[in-house]
């Protein structure tokens, strides 16, 4: 058992009472910083993500639990590694898929935006093309990066392709991005028209 | 638990609170590809010295990719130019980005001294990383190891 005089114990307890006081301010300050979205183009965007009939994968509530946990995090980089890990697809319902990513997209963070725009693609999670072309007039590259990687093999994102390289103002990152994703929408074309 | 006086309670404090802080920066480097140039190459010096736990025999190293994307992140840890009988040179690939693992360890055998460590991604894009290296011993005891930064992209 702990024995103080009465004065140092209390100057104990203050000295606790004030590591804690500056502990909670941090966090207090992160989350608030985690709701205030200043960069994002998507804060009107509705969400949905459905289940798949046939989704072999039954949702695993540890699983679940974890996810949603780290993507409450007040810290950016754990929000990112729960959106990371739903870049594949199963494991978590559906609906709580939904929520997290529309929390998500509109995370003031651009690294967890972009890869929530990822984790969305990755899901098959509706009206896909529309949050990629809100993505990639977000002011932020790692935003853009994403919604450009998650561009698929059709012929309306191949049209966003060209007109990304085509943008005197865009970043080298994206042009290079962009012009590497149409090389091998070329490719894919080129194996489907010759039937391979 | 008995205190003899106020003096000692606070120093026992204080370090608790020094090992927290150097559990959480041991030995580990986050970082990201600003630029998103798929070129982007981050290069960081590794010094392995005996800081009291024995003379380093080894670097190892590994990568964990902590962005989902199509680019995967990887390492390249090199030291010396007398390959023969330990390799100078070792690569190891985050393959699977969408989980909490690392890439596969890898071992630079080359003593003490100064380790260049590389970390590059395959393609244009958003990648950030955490590389976590330790310098060991023959034994395969942690011994000094210090990092710092050379280049950023």
């Amino acid at each position: 058992m702990l024995k103080l005089p009465n004065y140092k114990s209390e100057i104990i307890i203050q000295f606790v009472i004030f590591f804690m006081s500056v502990a909670g301010f941090t966090n207090h300050v992160f989350a608030d910083s985690a709701k205030v979205n200043l960069g994002s183009s998507m804060d009107s965007i509705q969400i949905y993500c459905m289940a798949v009939h046939g989704d072999a994968l039954e949702p695993d509530a540890g699983f679940t639990k974890s996810i949603v946990k780290l993507s409450q995090s007040n810290d950016p980089a754990r929000r990112v590694s729960a959106l990371s890990q739903l870049a594949v697809k199963g494991l978590i319902d559906a609906e709580v898929v939904q929520k997290i990513l529309q929390a998500a997209i509109q995370d003031s963070d651009p690294n967890v935006r972009g890869q929530a725009v990822y984790a969305f693609a990755q899901q098959g999670c509706g009206d896909l093309f529309v949050v990629l072309e809100q993505a990639l007039q977000d002011t932020e590259l790692s935003v853009r990066l994403m919604a450009l990687d998650s561009l698929g093999v059709d012929e309306r994102s191949a049209a966003l392709l060209k007109q990304v390289i085509e943008d005197e103002d865009e970043a080298q990152a994206i042009k290079d991005l962009a012009a590497m994703k149409l090389e091998f929408l070329a490719a894919h074309n080129q194996v489907q028209d010759n039937g391979i | 638990m008995q205190f003899s006086n106020l003096k000692e309670m606070l120093v026992s404090i204080f370090g608790f609170m020094a090992i927290y802080v150097g559990t959480v920066s041991a030995d580990n480097q986050a970082g990201s590809f600003s630029t998103g140039l798929a070129a982007a190459v981050d290069f960081y010096q590794v010094t392995c010295f005996d800081d009291g736990n024995g003379v380093p025999s080894y670097l190892e190293a590994q990568v964990k990719d902590m962005t989902a994307s199509t680019s995967k992140v990887s390492i390249l840890a090199y030291k010396g130019t007398s390959c023969t009988t330990n390799k100078c040179a070792q690569f190891s690939v985050d393959t699977t980005d969408s989980d909490t693992t690392y890439s596969p360890l890898v071992k630079v055998i080359q003593g003490s001294g100064v380790y260049n460590l590389f970390v590059m991604h395959t393609a244009a894009g958003a990648d950030s990383y955490d590389v976590a290296f330790h310098c060991k011993t023959s034994g395969g005891v942690h011994t000094g190891t210090s990092v710092t930064s050379k280049q950023q992209q």
